[in-house]
């Protein structure tokens, strides 16, 4: 579903130089699985997942998704992904009504089944009582419902999740993850990134640690503890975080 | 290019503009309501000040026992009463009196006295002129007679200055000068908020990247929200045109004295149809211009600090293009803003220069081309849109 090769980013810094964002970063995902990026503030999650998803270009090497390259089909691969992060806001002056309907509009979902899919995720996700409210004048539970709803209004196969609980309470937070979780029972491919440990631990099949921009190991959390035979993850990670290069 | 998608974007931003307070205010309340409130509080006071200069222009100081006889009848018939004081330039300062009169020992020199800032001043002391040349001149007929003379002798001809500026020139040029650069910076700051609401705002709400992450198109987006910005900064030039020819219109009948000032105004389709004409290149280029200078900042009020000084920039060329004396040549034409500004006045005046009209709507599309391309590349430059 997704396979990510060789990418790299580098960003030019008057102080620094050119500084490698991302380097040689490559795994795989398959359907129904999450793949947790696990790694510490300004470590290359957010890059990588910008790169995925064609916000950024990249340096080298590509990603492909569902069989369109990042490189050569950008508007076809973000048809396939449905994009959240933590910090995301909503247009203030528009409902959750119609900020749905227009972002089903920009992924030229047709008229008649992007309003029966509105309606159905406003159900599914208990966002009746409110659709028709101005953004501005919701709780954050109810914003962030409005922003998952924003990330699945074209069915995209794939989510990409980029510390998507990182500024919320625990009961938002667990809001957030139901959906992930129904999203993969789904059959969705999902890329989760977060910072929080326990987060990964409990959520991802298969976890990547990255730190300054490398992908240091990636697999299951039984096989992580076999690699650098450390039992709890946090151990996993600092210890991975010592590595002097990419597995 | 997808229709559908930059409609969608379009029409979400205009929605979001018309629910915004601050952007209706400046984009649409201000214009209607300003040139009204202008002409309205310039009128009351224009009329007033004239009508309490008016009666304040009644009195006239003298040294009492100084002035000849036959100058008391001059006085008298200047309707001015008279006041009798010590020192006759000291009372007219003082306003003791609107004006003053001194004659000299021999007769020979009459002084009228007035105080030049002050409107009654000046009202008296023309009255007491005129009185006083109707009683010269009648001197002068009653010693030709006694000499047996005609009066003709003294004028063998007449001069009179004729003005071949036609009235709607006149008003035209007047109000060209203003118009130019009222509607101008109008359009700027009407246009200025939904600049920075769709393009700084998007990073400061941060909407932004799930913008980007949607599977449109970046261009599509970019000409979505350039249409939108154009929209509404060129709707504030209609609602300004068209409040300023309304209560224009409707000024000339309320206001005293405005008629001087407004003239016979041009009113017809043709004037209007020609400068809305001219004012579509600039919207664009002001729409997307101002988008892009929008789009390098990272918050609200950090695009209001760049944009707030464009707008006092663009001030300059259209004050100056406002000027009186200020010919409109193929060369300046190319100065944008000055441009406008000074085409406005020419259309106003009725006679437009074909070859500057051509030139000025001319370079007005290249820049608004420039502008346009510059906001459509600065949206697809990632350094711009993830400034950090």
């Amino acid at each position: 579903m997704l396979q990510v090769n060789g990418l790299s980013r580098n960003f030019v810094d008057k102080k620094r130089g050119i500084v490698k964002a991302v380097d040689n970063v490559s795994f795989s995902v398959a359907k129904g699985e999450i793949f947790g990026l696990l790694g510490p503030n300004g470590a290359g999650k957010s890059t990588t997942l910008r790169l995925v998803s064609t916000m950024l270009k990249p340096s080298s090497g590509t990603a492909i998704i569902n069989g369109f390259d990042i490189a050569t089909h950008p508007a076809e691969v973000r048809r396939q992904i449905g994009f959240l992060t933590g910090d995301m806001g909503l247009y203030a002056r528009q409902t959750p009504r119609e900020t749905l309907m227009f972002f089903g509009r920009l992924a030229e979902v047709p008229e008649l089944q992007l309003s029966q899919r509105t309606d159905d995720l406003l159900r599914r996700l208990d966002m009746l009582d409110f659709a028709d409210t101005r953004c501005d004048k919701l709780s954050s539970g109810m914003k962030q419902k409005t922003a998952i709803a924003r990330t699945l209004i074209h069915d995209p196969p794939m989510l990409i999740l980029d510390e998507p609980t990182a500024t919320l309470d625990l009961p938002t937070a667990r809001v957030i993850e139901a959906s992930i979780l129904e999203a993969k029972r789904a059959g969705k491919c999902i890329v989760y990134s977060t910072h929080i440990m326990e987060e990964a631990e409990y959520l991802c099949d298969r976890i990547g640690v990255i730190n300054h921009g490398q992908l240091k190991i990636s697999g299951t959390m039984d096989e992580l503890r076999a690699i650098t035979g450390k039992q709890r993850l946090r151990e996993v990670f600092l210890e991975l975080l010592e590595l002097p290069s990419a597995a | 290019m997808k229709l559908n998608v930059i409609l969608t974007v379009f029409r979400k931003e205009i929605l979001d503009l018309l629910r915004d307070r601050r952007t209706l205010l400046s984009m649409v309340v201000l214009p209607i309501v300003v040139f009204p409130l202008l002409f309205s509080v310039m009128g009351k006071f224009m009329g007033e000040a004239g009508k309490k200069a008016e009666s304040e222009a009644t009195t006239v100081a003298i040294v009492a026992d100084q002035i000849p006889s036959g100058f008391n009848s001059a006085i008298a018939r200047s309707g001015l009463s008279i006041v009798v004081v010590q020192d006759v330039a000291s009372a007219v300062e003082s306003k003791k009196a609107a004006t003053g009169l001194t004659v000299s020992p021999d007769g020979k020199l009459a002084k009228v006295y007035s105080e030049g800032t002050r409107q009654s001043s000046g009202i008296a002391a023309d009255k007491l002129r005129t009185a006083l040349n109707d009683y010269r001149d009648a001197m002068i007929l009653e010693k030709l007679k006694s000499v047996q003379l005609d009066a003709s002798a003294l004028k063998p001809f007449t001069v009179k200055r004729e003005n071949v500026a036609s009235e709607r020139r006149m008003g035209g040029s007047m109000l060209g000068s203003i118009l130019g650069y009222i509607v101008i910076l109008l359009m700027f700051s009407g246009g200025m908020y939904p600049a920075i609401d769709m393009a700084a705002g998007e990073k400061e709400r941060r909407t932004l990247e799930a913008l980007l992450a949607s599977p449109a198109n970046r261009t599509d987006i970019v000409l979505g929200k350039i249409l939108a910005c154009v929209a509404a900064t060129y709707s504030t030039a209609l609602l300004t045109t068209a409040s300023l020819f309304l209560s224009l219109k409707q000024g000339v009948v309320d206001m005293q004295g405005a008629e001087k000032l407004m003239g016979n105004v041009p009113t017809d389709p043709q004037t209007m149809v020609l400068m809305l004409l001219t004012l579509v290149p600039i919207a664009v280029m002001a729409g997307s211009l101002m988008l892009s200078i929008a789009l390098l900042a990272r918050s609200f009020k950090e695009a209001q600090s760049y944009l707030t000084p464009l707008v006092m920039l663009v001030i300059f060329p259209s004050l100056l293009g406002g000027l009186p004396g200020m010919e409109l040549t193929p060369t300046l034409s190319l100065i944008p803003i000055f441009n406008t500004s000074q085409l406005l006045k020419n259309i106003l005046q009725g006679d437009v220069p074909v070859l500057s009209f051509a030139i000025t709507n001319l370079a007005n599309i290249g820049y608004a081309v420039i502008c346009f391309l510059l906001a459509v590349r600065s949206f697809n430059n990632e350094n711009v849109l993830f400034r950090t």
